[in-house]
C-alpha cells in the first residue's frame, strides 16, 4: 500500500514546483533572462578565445626552459676560460653574448632564438586579444540599457499605452516596432515590424494592437532615454504584448 | 597566427551591429482613451427640415451627444468636454488641425455630417488619430429622419469597433419585465428599450403576469412566459409585427424557455403530474422532441453557446440534488 502512495507523490508534486518557477520569472522581469544568457555566453565565448591561445602559450614557456640548459653548461665553460683574464668586466660581455650571440652558434640555440621570436609573436598576439576582448566588453556593457535605464523607458510607456480591451488573449498579438530616435528622445522614425500583417484581411485585431503602441509611443514623445551613450540606443526595438495584461 | 586572428577579430566585430536594443513593453494603462466627438456639422437648410420633422434644434449635436453618451458608459472611452474644442465641427470635419486636438489631449476624433437629402437623413462620419495625424476610418449612411438615435448607435458601434477590436453592442435593445403598482396589485408588463435607455416601449398590456422573456440572438423573436387566463405557457413574440403565440400545442403547463444559439430552436420544460421534463420545438417546422424522460423535476434548461448541449437543473424528489 505504501509503495504507490510514494509512487504518486513525486507525480503530484513537479508540476507544483515548476509553476512556482514561472511565477518568479515573469516577477523578475523574464526580458532580462535572455540578454543575462546571452551576456554570459559572449563572455564564455571570450573565455573560449583566451583559453585557445593560452595552451600554446605554456608550451613555448616550457620549451626555453628545458633548452637553455646546455647553453648555460655552454655559458658555465666560458666564463670559467674567461674569468681567469678578466673575471668582473667579461661578465657583462658573457651575459650579452649569451643572450643574443651565443644562440646563433649552436643549434639549440636557434631553436631557442626561433622560439623567443614565436614567444614574441604569441605575446604580440595575446596583447592584440586581450584588446579585443577588452573591445567586445565594451560593447557587450554597452549593447543593452541598464536595468534601470530600461525601467525607466518601460515604466513610461506603460503609463502612456491604452491596451485595447477588445482583443482575443489567446491570439499571438506581439507588435514589434523599430524607433530611430534623437539624442533628447524624440522619434525620428518608428516602423511596425510585421507592417504586412496589418493589412491582411482576418487581422483586426493586431492592426488594433498595432495602431495602440504607435499612439503610445507619439504620446510618449520625448522617450525617457539614458543621457550619455547616444550611439547604443539611437535605435531602438519596442515589443508591445498585451497578453499578459489582457489574461489576468 | 595574425591572418587567424584577423578573421577572427572581424569574426567578433558584427555583434556590435547586430547588438539592436530591445525593450519589451508587457503592461499598458487600462485608463478610458480620451477622445473627443466634435458636434456634426449641419448646414442651415437641412437643420430647418430636421426641425420641422423631428422638433430637434440641432440634429447634428444631438447624434454626436448619443454618440458621446455611448462611449462614456461603456467605461472604455473618456468623451473630451465640448468647451474645451478649439476647432469648429464643419472644419474639423474636412480637415482637423491635429495640434488644436492633441493640445486637449485627445487621442481619438469623431467628426462629421449631416445632411437633409430627398426626405431622408444623410449621416457622414470620420473617426481620426490624433496622435498619427490620420483618418481611422469614413462610413456614410442613409436613413429615415425618425432613425437618428439608431445613426448614432450605429457610429457608436463602427468607433468601439475600430478602437477595442471589439464589436459594438450599442445598436441592440433591452427586453425587460417592468413593474408597476403597489405589492398587493403589481401589474407586470412585458417592455423593450435601447440599450441606453431611450426608445422606451411596453409591448403587453399588464393584464396578465410574465415573466422571463428571452430574445432570439438571431431576430427580433422574444420567447417568455405568460400567465395567459392563469394557466403559465411559453409565447412567442414578434417585436416587429406584435404577432403572438402560444409555443407547441402541450396539454399542461410550459416554462422556462430559452432560444437555442442558432435561433431555430426553443428549448423549455413541460410540466404533467407533477413531473417536468425537457422539450425542445423547431420553429421552422413545429416539431416537438422530448428531451429528458426521468422521474424527477428537469427545468431551467440553457443551450451552451458553443455546442449542441444544453445544461438544466435536475431536481430528484426525494433527495433534492441539483445538477
Amino acid at each position: 500500500m505504501s509503495l504507490p502512495f510514494l509512487a504518486k507523490k513525486p507525480i503530484d508534486l513537479p508540476p507544483i514546483v515548476s509553476v512556482e518557477l514561472i511565477q518568479i520569472t515573469e516577477k523578475t522581469n523574464i526580458p532580462f533572462a535572455p540578454k543575462a544568457k546571452k551576456i554570459i555566453e559572449k563572455a564564455k565565448e571570450k573565455e573560449k578565445l583566451v583559453s585557445e591561445q593560452a595552451p600554446p602559450k605554456k608550451v613555448k614557456k616550457i620549451k626555453p626552459d628545458s633548452v637553455p640548459m646546455p647553453e648555460d653548461k655552454v655559458k658555465k665553460i666560458e666564463k670559467i676560460k674567461e674569468d681567469k683574464q678578466n673575471p668582473e668586466k667579461i661578465d657583462n660581455e658573457v651575459k650579452q653574448v649569451s643572450e643574443f650571440e651565443k644562440k646563433e652558434l649552436f643549434d639549440p640555440n636557434n631553436i631557442a632564438a626561433l622560439i623567443d621570436k614565436s614567444k614574441e609573436e604569441s605575446a604580440e598576439a595575446i596583447n592584440k586579444t586581450d584588446k579585443v576582448t577588452q573591445d567586445q566588453q565594451k560593447n557587450f556593457e554597452n549593447a543593452g540599457l541598464s536595468l534601470s535605464e530600461e525601467d525607466a523607458l518601460k515604466a513610461q510607456i506603460f503609463g502612456c499605452w491604452s491596451i485595447p480591451l477588445g482583443l482575443p488573449y489567446n491570439e499571438n498579438l506581439l507588435v514589434r516596432i523599430k524607433l530611430q530616435l534623437k539624442p533628447d528622445g524624440t522619434v525620428i522614425k518608428s516602423e511596425i515590424l510585421d507592417h504586412a500583417r496589418m493589412n491582411k484581411p482576418g487581422q483586426g485585431f493586431y492592426k488594433v494592437l498595432a495602431e495602440s503602441a504607435l499612439r503610445a509611443v507619439k504620446l510618449c514623445q520625448p522617450l525617457r532615454v539614458p543621457t550619455t551613450g547616444y550611439e547604443r540606443w539611437k535605435d531602438l526595438q519596442l515589443n508591445f504584448d498585451a497578453r499578459e495584461m489582457l489574461e489576468g | 597566427m595574425k591572418r587567424f586572428l584577423l578573421i577572427l577579430f572581424f569574426f567578433i566585430l558584427p555583434f556590435k551591429a547586430f547588438a539592436l536594443i530591445e525593450v519589451d513593453i508587457t503592461r499598458g494603462n487600462l485608463n478610458p482613451l480620451p477622445i473627443a466627438v466634435s458636434p456634426l456639422s449641419i448646414d442651415e437648410n437641412s437643420r430647418k427640415n430636421f426641425e420641422k420633422i423631428l422638433k430637434k434644434k440641432n440634429i447634428g449635436s444631438e447624434i454626436s451627444a448619443v454618440v458621446e453618451n455611448n462611449l462614456k458608459t461603456s467605461g472604455l472611452f473618456n468623451p473630451l468636454s465640448k468647451d474645451a474644442f478649439l476647432q469648429k465641427p464643419d472644419i474639423a470635419n474636412l480637415k482637423p488641425r491635429f495640434e488644436d486636438w492633441s493640445l486637449i489631449k485627445a487621442q481619438a476624433l469623431i467628426t462629421g455630417k449631416v445632411n437633409f437629402v430627398n426626405e431622408k437623413l444623410r449621416v457622414e462620419f470620420r473617426l481620426w488619430d490624433v496622435l498619427a495625424g490620420k483618418e481611422m476610418m469614413a462610413i456614410a449612411f442613409t436613413t429615415v429622419p425618425n432613425n437618428w438615435r439608431r445613426v448614432g448607435h450605429i457610429i457608436t458601434d463602427k468607433v468601439y469597433e475600430r478602437l477595442t477590436g471589439e464589436k459594438g453592442y450599442f445598436d441592440t435593445r433591452i427586453i425587460y419585465v417592468a413593474e408597476e403598482g403597489p405589492k398587493t396589485k403589481r401589474i407586470k408588463k412585458l417592455a423593450i428599450m435601447d440599450q441606453d435607455g431611450a426608445n422606451n416601449k411596453f409591448l403587453t398590456l399588464g393584464n396578465e403576469l410574465v415573466l422571463t422573456p428571452r430574445f432570439n440572438p438571431t431576430n427580433q423573436m422574444v420567447t417568455y412566459l405568460s400567465y395567459f387566463r392563469n394557466l403559465p405557457r411559453v409565447y412567442l413574440l414578434d417585436i416587429e409585427t406584435g404577432m403572438q403565440e402560444v409555443v407547441g400545442d402541450f396539454p399542461g403547463m410550459t416554462f422556462a424557455p430559452r432560444f437555442s444559439p442558432d435561433g431555430k430552436k426553443i428549448i423549455m420544460s413541460f410540466a404533467k403530474d407533477g413531473n417536468s421534463d425537457i422539450y425542445t420545438m423547431d420553429l421552422e417546422n413545429r416539431i416537438v422532441e422530448k428531451i429528458t424522460n426521468y422521474p424527477s423535476i428537469d427545468t431551467s434548461p440553457s443551450y451552451s453557446p458553443m455546442e449542441n448541449i444544453f445544461v438544466l437543473i435536475l431536481t430528484e424528489v426525494d433527495t433534492n440534488k441539483y445538477i
